[in-house]
Protein backbone atom coordinates (compact mmCIF):
# COMPACT_ATOMS: atom_id res chain seq x y z
CA UNK A 1 0.00 0.00 0.00
CA UNK A 2 1.53 3.10 -0.90
CA UNK A 3 1.04 6.38 -2.76
CA UNK A 4 2.72 8.83 -4.24
CA UNK A 5 1.82 13.00 -4.19
CA UNK A 6 3.46 16.06 -5.16
CA UNK A 7 4.81 17.72 -2.05
CA UNK A 8 2.57 20.53 -1.09
CA UNK A 9 1.48 22.09 2.23
CA UNK A 10 -1.86 20.88 1.81
CA UNK A 11 -0.40 17.09 0.85
CA UNK A 12 1.77 16.91 3.84
CA UNK A 13 -0.73 17.81 5.92
CA UNK A 14 -2.75 14.84 4.62
CA UNK A 15 0.26 12.60 5.04
CA UNK A 16 0.71 13.52 8.47
CA UNK A 17 -2.84 13.44 9.41
CA UNK A 18 -4.01 10.23 11.21
CA UNK A 19 -7.16 8.43 12.72
CA UNK A 20 -7.18 10.61 15.95
CA UNK A 21 -5.39 13.78 14.45
CA UNK A 22 -7.52 15.80 11.88
CA UNK A 23 -5.58 17.85 8.66
CA UNK A 24 -6.62 20.94 10.86
CA UNK A 25 -4.81 19.87 14.09
CA UNK A 26 -1.71 19.03 12.09
CA UNK A 27 -1.31 22.59 10.54
CA UNK A 28 -1.96 23.98 13.82
CA UNK A 29 1.45 22.45 15.17
CA UNK A 30 4.67 24.16 15.20
CA UNK A 31 6.73 21.81 13.18
CA UNK A 32 4.21 21.74 10.57
CA UNK A 33 5.45 25.14 9.73
CA UNK A 34 8.73 24.15 10.81
CA UNK A 35 8.59 21.07 8.42
CA UNK A 36 6.73 23.32 5.32
CA UNK A 37 9.58 25.55 5.40
CA UNK A 38 12.27 22.99 6.43
CA UNK A 39 11.44 20.53 3.09
CA UNK A 40 11.07 24.00 0.77
CA UNK A 41 14.86 24.33 1.89
CA UNK A 42 16.12 21.02 0.55
CA UNK A 43 13.87 21.42 -2.40
CA UNK A 44 11.59 18.74 -1.45
CA UNK A 45 9.14 17.73 -4.77
CA UNK A 46 7.51 14.43 -4.29
CA UNK A 47 6.19 12.28 -1.60
CA UNK A 48 6.16 8.86 -1.28
CA UNK A 49 3.55 7.38 1.41
CA UNK A 50 4.03 3.74 2.77
CA UNK A 51 1.11 2.36 5.04
CA UNK A 52 1.40 -0.30 7.60
CA UNK A 53 4.95 0.51 8.45
CA UNK A 54 6.21 -1.00 11.49
CA UNK A 55 8.42 1.16 13.42
CA UNK A 56 10.56 -0.46 16.36
CA UNK A 57 10.52 2.69 18.47
CA UNK A 58 7.09 2.73 18.33
CA UNK A 59 6.64 -0.57 19.18
CA UNK A 60 7.96 -0.29 22.56
CA UNK A 61 6.11 2.45 23.53
CA UNK A 62 3.51 0.83 21.92
CA UNK A 63 3.75 -2.45 24.42
CA UNK A 64 5.03 -0.21 26.92
CA UNK A 65 1.76 2.60 27.32
CA UNK A 66 -0.18 2.36 24.31
CA UNK A 67 -1.83 -0.98 24.06
CA UNK A 68 -2.41 -0.85 28.23
CA UNK A 69 -4.93 1.92 27.16
CA UNK A 70 -8.67 0.91 27.02
CA UNK A 71 -9.19 2.55 23.60
CA UNK A 72 -7.32 0.51 20.68
CA UNK A 73 -4.85 2.56 19.65
CA UNK A 74 -3.19 0.08 16.31
CA UNK A 75 0.66 -0.72 16.17
CA UNK A 76 1.41 0.39 12.57
CA UNK A 77 2.18 3.45 11.30
CA UNK A 78 3.03 5.49 8.54
CA UNK A 79 6.02 6.60 6.45
CA UNK A 80 6.16 9.07 4.25
CA UNK A 81 9.21 9.35 1.81
CA UNK A 82 10.44 12.86 0.71
CA UNK A 83 12.44 13.10 -3.13
CA UNK A 84 13.80 16.19 -4.98
CA UNK A 85 12.59 15.14 -7.73
CA UNK A 86 9.53 15.05 -9.24
CA UNK A 87 7.93 12.09 -10.58
CA UNK A 88 4.58 9.79 -10.61
CA UNK A 89 3.33 6.90 -9.67
CA UNK A 90 4.48 4.90 -12.71
CA UNK A 91 7.91 6.05 -13.05
CA UNK A 92 8.26 4.94 -8.82
CA UNK A 93 6.68 2.02 -9.73
CA UNK A 94 8.97 0.86 -12.91
CA UNK A 95 11.99 1.58 -10.25
CA UNK A 96 10.75 -0.55 -8.02
CA UNK A 97 9.98 -3.23 -10.36
CA UNK A 98 13.63 -2.61 -11.77
CA UNK A 99 12.34 -1.86 -15.27
CA UNK A 100 14.23 1.71 -14.78
CA UNK A 101 17.33 2.31 -12.85
CA UNK A 102 16.92 3.96 -9.61
CA UNK A 103 19.88 6.22 -9.94
CA UNK A 104 17.85 9.74 -9.68
CA UNK A 105 15.59 8.53 -6.92
CA UNK A 106 18.85 7.79 -4.72
CA UNK A 107 20.61 10.96 -5.96
CA UNK A 108 17.37 12.66 -4.89
CA UNK A 109 15.99 10.99 -1.23
CA UNK A 110 16.02 13.42 1.21
CA UNK A 111 14.72 11.08 4.07
CA UNK A 112 11.53 10.00 6.13
CA UNK A 113 9.06 10.94 8.82
CA UNK A 114 7.25 8.06 10.63
CA UNK A 115 3.73 9.13 11.38
CA UNK A 116 2.40 7.51 14.92
CA UNK A 117 -1.03 6.45 14.84
CA UNK A 118 -1.32 7.78 18.19
CA UNK A 119 -3.26 11.59 19.21
CA UNK A 120 -1.28 14.99 18.52
CA UNK A 121 2.20 13.72 19.09
CA UNK A 122 2.17 11.79 15.50
CA UNK A 123 5.82 12.71 14.38
CA UNK A 124 7.81 9.63 15.14
CA UNK A 125 11.45 8.40 13.90
CA UNK A 126 12.33 10.54 11.38
CA UNK A 127 15.68 11.13 9.56
CA UNK A 128 16.04 14.08 6.76
CA UNK A 129 18.87 14.97 4.74
CA UNK A 130 20.86 17.94 7.09
CA UNK A 131 20.81 21.48 5.49
CA UNK A 132 22.42 22.27 2.54
CA UNK A 133 25.15 25.04 1.30
CA UNK A 134 27.32 27.05 3.29
CA UNK A 135 30.55 25.20 3.79
CA UNK A 136 31.12 26.69 7.09
CA UNK A 137 28.42 24.27 8.36
CA UNK A 138 29.34 21.78 10.17
CA UNK A 139 26.84 18.83 10.85
CA UNK A 140 29.02 16.75 12.97
CA UNK A 141 26.61 14.31 15.00
CA UNK A 142 25.08 13.19 11.62
CA UNK A 143 25.33 10.27 10.23
CA UNK A 144 24.51 7.75 7.54
CA UNK A 145 21.28 6.16 7.46
CA UNK A 146 20.15 3.31 5.45
CA UNK A 147 16.97 3.20 4.13
CA UNK A 148 14.99 0.13 2.09
CA UNK A 149 11.66 1.51 0.32
CA UNK A 150 10.16 -2.08 -0.94
CA UNK A 151 13.45 -3.34 -2.18
CA UNK A 152 15.33 -0.02 -3.46
CA UNK A 153 18.34 0.62 -0.92
CA UNK A 154 18.81 4.53 -0.14
CA UNK A 155 21.06 6.89 1.86
CA UNK A 156 20.72 9.76 3.71
CA UNK A 157 22.72 11.58 6.02
CA UNK A 158 20.92 13.02 9.28
CA UNK A 159 20.41 12.35 12.70
CA UNK A 160 17.38 10.75 13.93
CA UNK A 161 14.48 13.33 15.62
CA UNK A 162 11.12 12.48 16.66
CA UNK A 163 8.81 14.56 18.43
CA UNK A 164 7.80 13.82 22.43
CA UNK A 165 4.42 12.23 22.97
CA UNK A 166 4.04 13.55 26.43
CA UNK A 167 3.38 10.21 27.79
CA UNK A 168 6.52 8.12 27.67
CA UNK A 169 8.69 10.88 26.74
CA UNK A 170 8.90 14.75 27.42
CA UNK A 171 12.05 16.81 25.73
CA UNK A 172 14.48 15.72 27.97
CA UNK A 173 13.83 12.23 26.80
CA UNK A 174 13.71 13.03 23.00
CA UNK A 175 16.89 15.15 22.99
CA UNK A 176 18.64 11.94 24.72
CA UNK A 177 17.06 9.72 21.86
CA UNK A 178 18.95 11.68 19.70
CA UNK A 179 22.26 11.54 21.21
CA UNK A 180 22.66 8.14 21.58
CA UNK A 181 21.95 7.88 17.92
CA UNK A 182 24.93 10.20 17.33
CA UNK A 183 26.59 8.13 19.86
CA UNK A 184 26.06 4.59 18.83
CA UNK A 185 27.81 5.26 15.41
CA UNK A 186 31.49 5.07 16.67
CA UNK A 187 31.04 3.00 19.34
CA UNK A 188 31.11 -0.41 18.34
CA UNK A 189 27.72 -1.78 19.81
CA UNK A 190 28.85 -1.02 23.09
CA UNK A 191 26.28 1.79 22.93
CA UNK A 192 22.70 0.48 23.32
CA UNK A 193 19.83 2.48 21.66
CA UNK A 194 16.81 2.44 23.35
CA UNK A 195 13.14 3.70 22.71
CA UNK A 196 12.08 6.97 24.63
CA UNK A 197 10.29 4.39 27.32
CA UNK A 198 13.17 2.93 27.70
CA UNK A 199 15.44 6.05 28.09
CA UNK A 200 12.54 7.48 30.50
CA UNK A 201 12.44 4.34 32.90
CA UNK A 202 16.33 4.10 32.97
CA UNK A 203 16.20 7.56 34.51
CA UNK A 204 14.50 6.66 37.75
CA UNK A 205 12.21 8.45 40.49
CA UNK A 206 12.66 11.78 40.32
CA UNK A 207 13.34 13.26 43.93
CA UNK A 208 9.66 14.87 44.52
CA UNK A 209 8.41 10.94 44.08
CA UNK A 210 6.97 11.88 41.40
CA UNK A 211 5.66 8.53 38.84
CA UNK A 212 7.77 8.38 35.83
CA UNK A 213 4.64 7.52 33.10
CA UNK A 214 2.54 9.92 32.23
CA UNK A 215 6.26 11.55 31.88
CA UNK A 216 6.36 15.58 32.16
CA UNK A 217 10.33 15.70 32.13
CA UNK A 218 13.09 14.54 34.14
CA UNK A 219 16.16 16.42 36.58
CA UNK A 220 19.01 16.64 35.35
CA UNK A 221 20.26 14.25 37.72
CA UNK A 222 18.00 11.80 36.28
CA UNK A 223 18.93 12.50 32.52
CA UNK A 224 22.71 12.06 33.65
CA UNK A 225 20.81 8.33 35.21
CA UNK A 226 19.89 7.29 31.86
CA UNK A 227 22.71 8.62 30.16
CA UNK A 228 24.63 6.26 32.63
CA UNK A 229 22.74 3.32 31.82
CA UNK A 230 23.14 3.56 28.09
CA UNK A 231 27.00 2.97 28.29
CA UNK A 232 28.29 6.69 28.79
CA UNK A 233 28.66 8.90 31.24
CA UNK A 234 27.82 12.30 31.37
CA UNK A 235 29.31 15.89 32.48
CA UNK A 236 27.06 19.14 33.57
CA UNK A 237 28.35 22.10 32.71
CA UNK A 238 26.53 24.72 35.01
CA UNK A 239 25.29 28.29 33.99
CA UNK A 240 28.43 30.47 34.65
CA UNK A 241 29.87 32.59 32.09
CA UNK A 242 28.32 30.85 29.44
CA UNK A 243 27.95 32.19 25.82
CA UNK A 244 31.69 31.69 25.52
CA UNK A 245 32.22 29.01 27.63
CA UNK A 246 29.02 27.39 25.75
CA UNK A 247 30.64 27.73 22.27
CA UNK A 248 34.04 26.62 23.75
CA UNK A 249 32.24 23.12 25.25
CA UNK A 250 30.32 22.90 21.94
CA UNK A 251 33.43 23.21 19.43
CA UNK A 252 35.35 20.65 22.14
CA UNK A 253 33.73 17.97 22.41
CA UNK A 254 32.26 18.17 18.56
CA UNK A 255 34.83 16.27 17.38
CA UNK A 256 33.54 12.89 18.93
CA UNK A 257 30.44 13.38 16.97
CA UNK A 258 28.09 12.95 20.34
CA UNK A 259 25.37 15.55 19.75
CA UNK A 260 25.04 17.69 23.28
CA UNK A 261 22.27 17.90 25.35
CA UNK A 262 21.52 22.02 25.97
CA UNK A 263 19.20 23.19 28.58
CA UNK A 264 17.77 26.63 28.28
CA UNK A 265 15.83 28.48 30.24
CA UNK A 266 13.04 30.00 28.51
CA UNK A 267 11.44 32.85 30.55
CA UNK A 268 8.04 34.62 28.94
CA UNK A 269 7.36 38.54 30.14
CA UNK A 270 5.71 37.26 32.98
CA UNK A 271 8.91 36.07 34.05
CA UNK A 272 7.64 32.42 33.73
CA UNK A 273 10.73 29.68 33.75
CA UNK A 274 10.39 27.01 32.17
CA UNK A 275 13.82 24.13 31.03
CA UNK A 276 13.59 22.73 27.95
CA UNK A 277 16.16 20.27 26.43
CA UNK A 278 17.27 20.09 22.72
CA UNK A 279 19.99 17.99 21.16
CA UNK A 280 22.78 19.92 19.57
CA UNK A 281 24.09 18.20 16.21
CA UNK A 282 26.21 21.08 14.55
CA UNK A 283 27.13 24.39 14.03
CA UNK A 284 28.53 27.60 11.79
CA UNK A 285 31.51 29.29 12.28
CA UNK A 286 32.30 32.43 10.74
CA UNK A 287 36.10 33.33 10.72
CA UNK A 288 36.53 36.60 12.24
CA UNK A 289 38.78 39.59 9.79
CA UNK A 290 41.80 39.99 12.39
CA UNK A 291 42.55 38.89 15.67
CA UNK A 292 43.96 42.19 17.69
CA UNK A 293 47.20 41.05 19.38
CA UNK A 294 46.50 41.12 23.17
CA UNK A 295 47.15 39.15 26.83
CA UNK A 296 43.70 37.66 26.10
CA UNK A 297 43.95 34.19 25.07
CA UNK A 298 41.85 34.21 21.54
CA UNK A 299 39.84 30.95 20.10
CA UNK A 300 38.64 29.83 17.44
CA UNK A 301 35.08 28.46 18.96
CA UNK A 302 34.26 32.55 19.45
CA UNK A 303 33.43 32.17 15.77
CA UNK A 304 30.80 29.74 16.11
CA UNK A 305 27.59 31.94 14.97
CA UNK A 306 24.84 29.64 15.02
CA UNK A 307 24.44 25.67 16.42
CA UNK A 308 21.89 23.62 14.87
CA UNK A 309 20.17 21.20 16.77
CA UNK A 310 16.59 18.29 17.21
CA UNK A 311 14.10 20.47 19.29
CA UNK A 312 11.52 18.43 19.68
CA UNK A 313 8.97 20.49 19.63
CA UNK A 314 10.19 21.95 16.35
CA UNK A 315 11.89 20.02 14.24
CA UNK A 316 15.31 18.31 13.37
CA UNK A 317 17.87 20.63 12.81
CA UNK A 318 16.68 24.11 14.00
CA UNK A 319 18.99 27.10 13.89
CA UNK A 320 19.81 28.66 17.20
CA UNK A 321 21.63 31.70 17.01
CA UNK A 322 23.54 33.90 19.85
CA UNK A 323 22.58 37.80 20.37
CA UNK A 324 25.27 40.01 21.56
CA UNK A 325 24.28 39.60 24.92
CA UNK A 326 24.90 35.83 25.40
CA UNK A 327 21.21 35.22 25.10
CA UNK A 328 19.61 32.90 21.77
CA UNK A 329 17.42 33.56 19.27
CA UNK A 330 15.73 29.84 18.61
CA UNK A 331 12.20 28.84 16.90
CA UNK A 332 10.68 29.77 20.27
CA UNK A 333 11.40 33.69 19.95
CA UNK A 334 12.62 34.02 16.93
CA UNK A 335 9.23 35.87 15.36
CA UNK A 336 9.22 38.22 18.67
CA UNK A 337 12.80 38.64 20.42
CA UNK A 338 11.66 40.88 22.95
CA UNK A 339 8.05 38.34 23.82
CA UNK A 340 10.75 35.59 25.20
CA UNK A 341 14.31 35.14 26.98
CA UNK A 342 16.08 32.10 25.97
CA UNK A 343 19.24 31.50 27.76
CA UNK A 344 21.37 28.48 27.90
CA UNK A 345 21.00 27.07 31.75
CA UNK A 346 23.66 24.04 31.34
CA UNK A 347 25.20 22.01 28.73
CA UNK A 348 25.08 18.01 29.34
CA UNK A 349 27.83 16.35 27.57
CA UNK A 350 27.95 12.74 27.18
CA UNK A 351 31.19 10.99 26.34
CA UNK A 352 32.43 7.54 26.52
CA UNK A 353 33.58 6.16 29.69
CA UNK A 354 37.38 5.77 28.60
CA UNK A 355 37.54 9.91 28.50
CA UNK A 356 38.32 10.96 31.60
CA UNK A 357 40.28 14.15 31.61
CA UNK A 358 37.77 16.92 30.61
CA UNK A 359 38.05 20.33 28.77
CA UNK A 360 38.19 21.95 31.87
CA UNK A 361 41.51 20.06 32.46
CA UNK A 362 43.13 21.07 28.92
CA UNK A 363 42.07 24.86 29.16
CA UNK A 364 44.80 25.64 31.59
CA UNK A 365 47.60 23.89 29.73
CA UNK A 366 46.52 25.88 26.74
CA UNK A 367 46.72 28.98 28.76
CA UNK A 368 50.01 28.13 29.84
CA UNK A 369 51.26 27.72 26.27
CA UNK A 370 49.73 30.93 24.98
CA UNK A 371 51.32 33.41 27.57
CA UNK A 372 55.10 31.61 27.19
CA UNK A 373 54.59 31.69 23.28
CA UNK A 374 52.99 35.60 23.38
CA UNK A 375 56.04 36.60 25.15
CA UNK A 376 58.31 34.90 22.83
CA UNK A 377 56.62 36.21 19.83
CA UNK A 378 56.49 39.56 21.99
CA UNK A 379 55.22 42.20 19.99
CA UNK A 380 55.93 40.94 16.37
CA UNK A 381 53.21 38.72 15.60
CA UNK A 382 50.84 40.13 13.40
CA UNK A 383 47.57 38.96 14.78
CA UNK A 384 46.67 37.19 18.00
CA UNK A 385 47.52 33.29 18.51
CA UNK A 386 44.33 31.82 18.35
CA UNK A 387 43.49 28.35 20.20
CA UNK A 388 41.31 25.53 18.54
CA UNK A 389 40.71 22.63 21.89
CA UNK A 390 39.13 19.45 20.27
CA UNK A 391 38.46 16.13 21.35
CA UNK A 392 38.81 13.33 18.86
CA UNK A 393 39.57 10.07 18.22
CA UNK A 394 43.32 8.91 17.53
CA UNK A 395 42.34 6.91 14.67
CA UNK A 396 41.06 10.36 12.91
CA UNK A 397 43.84 12.50 14.44
CA UNK A 398 46.44 9.23 12.23
CA UNK A 399 44.31 10.04 9.14
CA UNK A 400 45.40 13.63 9.18
CA UNK A 401 48.43 12.83 10.25
CA UNK A 402 49.03 10.34 6.81
CA UNK A 403 47.98 13.26 4.73
CA UNK A 404 50.82 15.25 6.31
CA UNK A 405 54.60 15.59 4.09
CA UNK A 406 57.24 13.30 5.86
CA UNK A 407 59.12 16.19 5.19
CA UNK A 408 57.45 18.35 7.32
CA UNK A 409 57.21 16.01 10.00
CA UNK A 410 59.99 13.73 10.65
CA UNK A 411 58.64 11.72 13.30
CA UNK A 412 55.56 10.80 10.93
CA UNK A 413 56.23 7.49 10.64
CA UNK A 414 57.24 6.84 14.47
CA UNK A 415 53.66 8.39 15.28
CA UNK A 416 51.74 6.66 13.26
CA UNK A 417 53.04 2.91 14.00
CA UNK A 418 53.22 3.56 17.64
CA UNK A 419 50.78 2.57 20.31
CA UNK A 420 48.43 5.52 21.56
CA UNK A 421 45.36 6.51 23.44
CA UNK A 422 41.92 5.87 21.88
CA UNK A 423 40.83 9.22 22.15
CA UNK A 424 42.89 12.85 22.54
CA UNK A 425 42.86 16.10 22.84
CA UNK A 426 43.97 18.30 20.17
CA UNK A 427 45.31 22.08 20.67
CA UNK A 428 45.89 23.48 17.45
CA UNK A 429 47.54 27.43 17.38
CA UNK A 430 46.86 29.35 14.70
CA UNK A 431 48.07 32.95 13.62
CA UNK A 432 45.19 34.37 11.41
CA UNK A 433 44.11 30.88 9.38
CA UNK A 434 47.38 29.67 9.27
CA UNK A 435 48.16 27.02 11.58
CA UNK A 436 51.66 26.96 13.23
CA UNK A 437 51.71 24.39 16.06
CA UNK A 438 49.10 20.94 17.15
CA UNK A 439 49.40 19.58 20.42
CA UNK A 440 48.02 16.34 21.66
CA UNK A 441 47.13 15.45 25.12
CA UNK A 442 45.45 12.01 26.56
CA UNK A 443 41.93 12.32 27.04
CA UNK A 444 42.41 8.86 29.11
CA UNK A 445 44.87 9.53 31.53
CA UNK A 446 45.44 10.79 35.09
CA UNK A 447 45.07 14.57 35.15
CA UNK A 448 47.98 14.80 38.15
CA UNK A 449 50.51 13.42 35.53
CA UNK A 450 51.85 15.28 32.35
CA UNK A 451 49.29 14.56 29.47
CA UNK A 452 51.48 15.73 26.28
CA UNK A 453 51.74 13.00 24.13
CA UNK A 454 53.46 14.99 21.35
CA UNK A 455 53.40 18.56 19.60
CA UNK A 456 53.91 18.94 15.43
CA UNK A 457 55.27 22.16 14.46
CA UNK A 458 54.27 23.68 11.19
CA UNK A 459 57.01 26.33 11.22
CA UNK A 460 60.11 26.19 9.00
CA UNK A 461 63.58 25.59 10.82
CA UNK A 462 64.39 29.77 11.90
CA UNK A 463 61.23 29.82 13.77
CA UNK A 464 61.41 26.49 15.60
CA UNK A 465 64.94 27.20 16.52
CA UNK A 466 63.81 30.84 17.67
CA UNK A 467 61.40 29.05 20.30
CA UNK A 468 63.51 26.29 21.01
CA UNK A 469 66.06 28.64 22.30
CA UNK A 470 63.73 31.40 24.04
CA UNK A 471 62.64 28.17 26.05
CA UNK A 472 66.06 27.54 26.82
CA UNK A 473 66.99 30.95 27.80
CA UNK A 474 64.15 32.04 29.57
CA UNK A 475 63.17 28.82 31.44
CA UNK A 476 60.83 30.50 34.57
CA UNK A 477 62.11 29.85 38.71
CA UNK A 478 58.93 29.13 39.21
CA UNK A 479 56.74 26.91 36.66
CA UNK A 480 53.71 26.89 38.85
CA UNK A 481 53.05 30.27 37.80
CA UNK A 482 52.68 29.23 34.33
CA UNK A 483 51.17 25.93 34.58
CA UNK A 484 48.45 24.78 36.93
CA UNK A 485 49.65 21.46 37.22
CA UNK A 486 51.71 18.78 39.26
CA UNK A 487 53.96 18.70 36.12
CA UNK A 488 54.62 22.15 35.27
CA UNK A 489 58.22 21.70 34.44
CA UNK A 490 57.10 18.67 32.53
CA UNK A 491 55.04 20.67 30.34
CA UNK A 492 57.17 23.24 29.94
CA UNK A 493 60.36 20.96 28.79
CA UNK A 494 57.42 18.92 26.72
CA UNK A 495 57.11 21.76 24.31
CA UNK A 496 60.82 22.38 24.41
CA UNK A 497 62.09 18.91 23.88
CA UNK A 498 59.06 17.98 21.17
CA UNK A 499 59.70 21.03 19.10
CA UNK A 500 63.45 20.22 18.94
CA UNK A 501 62.50 17.51 16.99
CA UNK A 502 62.01 19.29 14.19
CA UNK A 503 65.53 20.62 14.20
CA UNK A 504 67.55 19.51 10.65
CA UNK A 505 69.87 17.91 12.76
CA UNK A 506 67.29 15.81 14.32
CA UNK A 507 66.24 14.60 10.86
CA UNK A 508 69.48 14.35 9.64
CA UNK A 509 70.08 11.73 13.06
CA UNK A 510 67.08 10.05 12.29
CA UNK A 511 67.37 9.17 8.68
CA UNK A 512 70.93 8.00 9.66
CA UNK A 513 69.94 5.58 12.03
CA UNK A 514 67.28 4.54 9.93
CA UNK A 515 70.04 3.48 7.49
CA UNK B 1 52.72 22.35 2.06
CA UNK B 2 55.49 24.24 2.75
CA UNK B 3 56.53 25.43 5.86
CA UNK B 4 55.11 28.36 7.56
CA UNK B 5 58.04 31.36 7.10
CA UNK B 6 58.56 34.15 9.31
CA UNK B 7 56.72 36.69 6.72
CA UNK B 8 53.69 34.90 6.93
CA UNK B 9 53.25 35.14 10.71
CA UNK B 10 55.55 37.82 11.73
CA UNK B 11 55.39 41.80 11.38
CA UNK B 12 57.92 43.18 8.73
CA UNK B 13 61.35 43.71 10.46
CA UNK B 14 60.68 41.15 13.60
CA UNK B 15 63.77 39.83 14.65
CA UNK B 16 64.51 36.27 15.55
CA UNK B 17 67.16 37.25 18.12
CA UNK B 18 66.60 35.26 21.85
CA UNK B 19 64.80 38.03 23.96
CA UNK B 20 64.73 37.84 27.90
CA UNK B 21 61.84 37.72 30.01
CA UNK B 22 62.11 39.43 33.28
CA UNK B 23 60.01 36.91 35.62
CA UNK B 24 60.95 39.32 38.26
CA UNK B 25 59.16 42.30 36.40
CA UNK B 26 55.91 44.08 38.24
CA UNK B 27 53.84 43.80 34.62
CA UNK B 28 54.85 40.11 33.88
CA UNK B 29 53.81 39.29 37.24
CA UNK B 30 50.38 40.95 36.96
CA UNK B 31 50.35 39.26 33.38
CA UNK B 32 51.38 35.65 35.58
CA UNK B 33 48.58 36.04 38.80
CA UNK B 34 46.05 37.41 35.84
CA UNK B 35 46.66 33.47 34.18
CA UNK B 36 46.34 31.98 37.49
CA UNK B 37 42.93 33.30 38.23
CA UNK B 38 41.82 32.46 34.86
CA UNK B 39 43.40 28.38 35.18
CA UNK B 40 41.30 28.92 39.37
CA UNK B 41 38.30 29.96 36.87
CA UNK B 42 38.52 27.21 34.12
CA UNK B 43 38.43 24.90 36.85
CA UNK B 44 35.68 25.96 38.80
CA UNK B 45 33.42 25.62 35.97
CA UNK B 46 33.46 21.54 36.39
CA UNK B 47 31.61 22.47 39.79
CA UNK B 48 28.08 21.63 39.44
CA UNK B 49 25.44 23.63 41.80
CA UNK B 50 23.07 20.87 43.86
CA UNK B 51 20.04 22.81 42.66
CA UNK B 52 21.26 22.70 38.86
CA UNK B 53 21.10 18.58 39.43
CA UNK B 54 17.16 19.39 40.54
CA UNK B 55 16.15 20.79 37.70
CA UNK B 56 13.12 19.11 35.61
CA UNK B 57 13.67 19.41 32.16
CA UNK B 58 10.63 19.18 30.62
CA UNK B 59 9.01 21.88 28.09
Amino acid sequence: MYQVVSFTESSLALCLSNDFTTVFDIQQKPHFAYLVSYLGQVSASTIVQEENYISKDYLHDYTSYYSLCFKAYPKYCKRIHFFRHSFDTEAFENVIEGTEPPDSFIANYLGFIVVRPIPHTVIGFTVLKTHQGSPDMNFWGAKKYSVNLFGLSLEVLSLAFQEQDSVVAACATAAMWSMLHGAAQNSNHTILLKSPSEITRDAGNSSDGNRLFPNKGLEISQISESIIKSGLVSEIKDKLPIGSYAKKIINAYSGIGIPIILVVEISDQDSKHEYHAIAVCGHQKQLSAEVVVDMEVSFMSDNITKLYGHDDQWGPFVSIAFTDDDKLITPWNEDNPAGSDVEIRSIIVSVYPKIRISYEEIEPLVTGYDFILSKIFNEYLKQDLVWDIRLVMNKDYKQMLQEMDPELYPKKLQLLTESRPKYIWVASCYVSEIKILDFTFDATGVAQEMLGLNVISYLDDSLNDYIVNNLTENRPGNMLSIFKSFSSEQYYNFLQDELMTFSSEYSAMLSEARQ
Amino acid sequence: MPKVNASQILKEGAELKVIKIDYNDESVKALLVKLREKQDEILRFKRVKPETLRIIVGL
